[in-house]
């Protein structure tokens, strides 16, 4: 068989060492995700090892018309190798270099291929940290965090990851490579490396970022309340907390409302306090100078009072914010914080990635997501329970990420909903105001420019096809 | 300007859209529209001819529709849009260079729907900014934007041109408040941003059109984001000995996580300026602030009639010998430099504030005040931050003395991450000073970086001398603030002045610039000649062929 004229191409792009081809390269970097079939066209696993070598790929994809699909962890979407169209994978991890560390300014420019939590673990014996940004996201490389926007990446604290994103290197369809140049803030036209976040490797790849990060915090408070069932509506309640608390300033590190169910599916049936059945408790963490820190946990707390709720002590709040690090491999995050550089840094670090007290530990999982406004949320919870019961399902419920607009609702039922119920019960809450992540494009009068301005940059349509905006959206 | 029988049409083709008592082809509109606050403007019209650039048609729509109709109109005939408002912008990014239809949106100034409960707000792009804020005050709340050009600028003009309020450091620039956007594009479409909010796939249409400064489209709309009306207000001055040390000190600060609404360094001759000013206005008033305003000793000589000349504008700038000196700049800076310290016997004056509910706003002050403290300021107490605080909005209305005098002053914002800030300074400093008198202030910090806000005061002894003056001093300025990795502009936009270093500033991005352009406005019917993505014609080609 000849071979493909692209292959020596992309050979000569990354090395033949870096040039996998058919099922099993997809498998190897995949696994399940890939579908244990042998991909109807030719596929490549290209692994380039910087921004310039994307570009030699992009250049050879872009003669030859040949797809090009981002890859990463895979955490947001899956390889559909089941079309007829040639196509290369590039797999953006060996792209894990940290290019610029500027303590001074706290900016990271690091390649795009780097997970943001082996970045954070790069960070932390320096005292430095990308902030706390929900542990559950940070396993995704940088790219792809920053190239499918997510709902649920952010913390009162730091606000949006994205915000923290202070510019970015990608390479364009014909392989021209753009660097959107740092500032804290700029007036020089549209934020252009907004046009690139979000859009999924549809536009160019995004090769590089530069991030805003934080010191350490001096100090983390927790706190916790219980919102009785004998409110007329305990998560209703919970949520005008959680609201007033922003209005006053407060910046909490993560808010979470959690129902009785979910408590004991995540934390054990321990976690759970006594005559709470039908109620719901707020639980909180604050982080930062002690004196800041102390001020916002009382903010959240009088707010959760004005709302009828008994302070519970801090321990469950702890548990909570320090199990859902342990669960994503970051128990050295939540750990108290120490010294750079110490002993004890290092061994918790150690420990974390090892085993013992600091290890991994599981949470329960959840079936489905949504984003909606705060008003919204208690209405949503109660619809979305009612219906997993309905299906002879017990629910489970928590509800966070919040910032003064939204907050995300997880929801779960035992035993798990499976896909069509998944997708039965979004159909219920979306006429209520919920969101799926990137289910849409938003309004749809702007999908037409979305398609055009695709059409400008990636004329072949090469870049990651799969991701453009539903032709039904266009028209 | 466009054919007298093209304009005929596009006048009769407006009114068909908003009526004919809503559309001018008179001179006198024309002429109030042919022009912003850009000072190369008001340079070239002190010999009391006209504004450059009158459009040929002005057209005051009321609805987003009729907005969009005119825009289709427009583009149907081939002729320029330039989205006017307040006019207050100081880049030339509203005049009208190449003619066509100005569409201006002051008539849509209303609060559309204000959201208590969740504290946002949807207002139309030509509310007033004063007026706006009082408004929100009435209901309890603060959008938290004050620029200085409050009283003459609108919502939609702080959208199209990124701007930023003297409390940004709290509640950010106006990029950072906006939740979404109504938008005539320039294909005449209406489009809405932030719909389905952080739950949407694709690119972030909001910071998109923000900063688009009307080529993209006219902004019609904004919903923004709110603060409840601060329940305390707590306002310092330190004295910082150096430049250095208070650029250390402000970073200490942002990089604790504190968030003080106000930050503002003055260099050293700034402070001078910006304490003898407050001295004054505290006397004048009585102030029991003024006790712990430092008073420097009267000035004398060249240094104290320059600061009492900028700083009050009560003097004319007549005298021979201080034209004489701002026209000898490389002479004059060093000079001051020199002087100031000695005269004012002081270092760098440095003001900040904290406000917002009382409970963290009371520890918050209390941190940033022993963050300073820390870091070598010395506590000044709240008279230069009161006295800032009655005069803030003054400084540019104060400009037009030194204009009538014969001088010409203008300013540049320029920032960047703080490991390149020191250079930053010098070498921003440095380029102007080759031309013009020039301070500075810091202000608009971040835990990562802060803005630089340069004052320069020139003079020469005609009009194309001044303009050549002028020029050099924005070409060698801004060429030094990209050499130095900084931005070319913070807040103020690009508009004319800063649209031949958009290249530089942006490199290979310009190509993305570019493509957004040629999807949003495919006939370039939309301000024309702006944000760089272009070349404008050559200004005095333009100007005199008017």
């Amino acid at each position: 068989m000849s071979r493909h004229p692209l292959e020596p191409a992309l050979e000569a792009a990354v090395g033949a060492d870096h040039v996998l081809f058919g099922k099993r390269a997809l498998m190897q970097i995949a696994g399940k995700a890939a579908g244990d079939i042998e991909p109807p066209a030719p596929t490549w696993v290209v692994q380039p090892a910087s921004a310039a070598e994307v570009a030699d790929v992009l250049r050879a994809c872009s003669r030859e018309r040949v797809m090009v699909v981002p890859w990463g962890t895979g955490s947001t979407h899956a390889l559909h190798a089941r079309d007829e169209r040639t196509r290369v994978v590039l797999d953006m991890r060996r792209m894990t270099n940290v290019l610029h560390l500027d303590e001074t300014s706290l900016v990271v420019h690091a390649q795009a291929g780097l997970t943001a939590r082996t970045l954070e673990e790069l960070l932390i014996p320096r005292g430095l940290t990308l902030g706390d940004f929900p542990p559950a996201a940070l396993g995704s490389t940088l790219g792809g965090l920053l190239s499918a926007r997510g709902a649920g990446r952010l913390t009162p604290r730091h606000g949006f990851l994205e915000d923290a994103c202070l510019g970015v290197s990608a390479v364009l369809a014909d392989g021209r490579t753009i660097h959107t140049r740092v500032a804290p803030r700029r007036a020089t036209g549209p934020d252009l490396s907004r046009v690139l976040m979000g859009s999924e490797g549809t536009l160019g790849i995004i090769t590089g970022v530069v991030l805003r990060i934080d010191r350490r915090p001096e100090s983390r408070l927790y706190g916790a309340h219980a919102f009785p069932p004998t409110l007329d509506n305990p998560v209703a309640a919970a949520i005008e907390a959680v609201k007033r608390a922003l209005a006053e300033d407060a910046r909490p590190t993560a808010m979470g409302v959690y129902d009785p169910a979910a408590l004991a599916a995540h934390y054990g049936a321990e976690a759970v306090p006594g005559d709470l059945a039908g109620g719901c408790v707020l639980v909180t963490a604050t982080a930062g100078l002690v004196d800041l820190a102390a001020a916002d946990l009382a903010i959240i707390g009088d707010a959760a009072a004005a709302g009828g709720a008994q302070p519970l002590g801090p321990a469950l709040a702890e548990t909570w914010w320090t199990m859902r690090a342990r669960a994503y491999g970051m128990g050295y995050a939540a750990a108290a914080p120490l010294p750079p550089g110490s002993d004890a840094r290092r061994s918790a670090l150690e420990a974390a990635k090892l085993g013992g007290p600091g290890a991994a530990g599981t949470l329960a999982p959840v079936d489905l997501e949504v984003y909606a406004r705060l008003d919204d949320l208690p209405r949503l919870y109660a619809t979305g329970v009612a219906h997993i019961r309905a299906q002879g399902a017990e629910p489970r419920a928590h509800i966070g990420r919040f910032d003064s607009a939204g907050g995300i609702l997880f929801l779960a039922g035992a035993p798990a909903l499976d896909q069509a119920a998944r997708e039965k019960l979004a159909d219920v809450l979306a006429p209520l105001g919920a969101r799926r992540a990137r289910a849409t494009f938003g309004d749809p009068a702007l999908a037409k420019y979305l398609h055009d301005l695709k059409r400008e940059l990636d004329p072949h349509g090469i870049l990651n096809p799969d991701r453009a905006p539903p032709r039904a959206e266009a028209a | 300007m466009i054919h007298p029988s093209q304009a005929e049409r596009l006048a009769s083709a407006c009114a068909k859209v908003v009526g004919s008592a809503r559309v001018s082809r008179a001179t006198s509109d024309r002429h109030s529209y042919a022009r912003d606050q850009w000072p190369r403007v008001l340079i070239g019209m002190r010999d009391g001819k006209g504004a450059p650039f009158p459009p040929d048609v002005v057209a005051w729509p009321t609805t987003t529709a009729e907005v969009a109709a005119l825009v289709r109109v427009a583009r149907e005939l081939g002729v320029p849009v330039v989205p006017y408002a307040a006019g207050s912008g100081v880049c030339g990014g509203a005049a009208p260079i190449y003619g066509g239809l100005v569409i201006d949106t002051k008539p849509m100034d209303r609060i559309l729907a204000l959201d208590t409960r969740n504290a946002t707000v949807r207002v139309q792009a030509g509310m007033n900014g004063e007026r706006f804020e009082r408004e929100l005050n009435r209901r309890g709340f603060t959008l938290g934007h004050f620029p200085s050009s409050i009283y003459c600028s609108t919502v939609g003009g702080w959208l199209a041109a990124r701007g930023a309020g003297q409390m940004s450091t709290k509640y950010g620039k106006i990029e950072d408040m906006t939740l979404g956007l109504e938008v005539v594009t320039g294909r005449g479409d209406i489009v809405r941003t932030g719909v389905d909010g952080r739950a949407a796939a694709g690119p972030d249409w909001t910071q998109v059109f923000i900063g688009s400064e009307g080529t993209l489209g006219v902004l019609t709309e904004g919903t923004l984001r709110l603060r409840r009306s601060p329940e305390l207000r707590i306002l310092r001055g330190f004295e910082l000995p150096t430049v250095d040390a208070g650029m250390q000190a402000i970073r200490a600060v942002m990089q604790r996580g504190l968030r003080p609404a106000v930050v503002r360094l003055y260099d050293p001759f700034d402070s001078f300026l910006a304490m003898r000013h407050r001295a004054e206005a505290a006397a004048a008033a009585g102030d029991e602030g003024a006790a712990y305003v430092p008073t420097p000793p009267p000035a004398k000589g060249l240094a104290g009639r320059l600061a009492r000349s900028l700083a009050s504008a009560r003097q004319r700038v007549q005298d021979t010998l201080l034209a004489g000196a701002l026209a000898r700049p490389r002479i004059l800076n060093p000079v001051l430099d020199s002087l100031v310290p000695k005269l004012a016997r002081k270092g760098c004056l440095l003001i900040v504030g904290c406000e917002g509910a009382a409970r963290r706003t009371e520890v918050e002050a209390r941190l940033t005040f022993a963050e300073l403290e820390r870091a070598g300021g010395r506590d000044l107490g709240e008279g230069p931050g009161l006295n800032w605080l009655k005069k803030r909005y003054a400084v540019s209305y104060r400009q037009s003395t030194l204009f009538a005098a014969g001088a010409f002053a203008d300013t540049m914002e320029v920032a960047s991450t703080w490991e390149r800030l020191p250079d930053l300074y010098e070498s921003v400093r440095e380029a102007i000073g080759r031309h013009a008198m020039v301070m500075a202030h810091f202000s608009h910090a971040y835990p990562e970086g802060c803005s630089i806000y340069f004052t320069f005061v020139a003079h020469a002894p005609d009009r194309a001398r001044m303009e050549r003056v002028y020029d050099a001093i924005w070409s060698d300025g801004l060429s030094a603030a990209a050499r130095a990795g900084g931005t070319i502009s913070h807040h103020h936009g690009v508009g004319l002045s800063k649209g031949a270093f958009m290249a530089e500033e942006h490199r290979e991005s310009m190509a993305i610039l570019r493509s957004l352009k040629s999807v949003m406005d495919p006939d370039g019917v939309m301000n024309p000649g702006k944000l760089g993505l272009a070349a404008p014609p050559r200004l005095t080609d333009v100007a005199r062929a008017s």
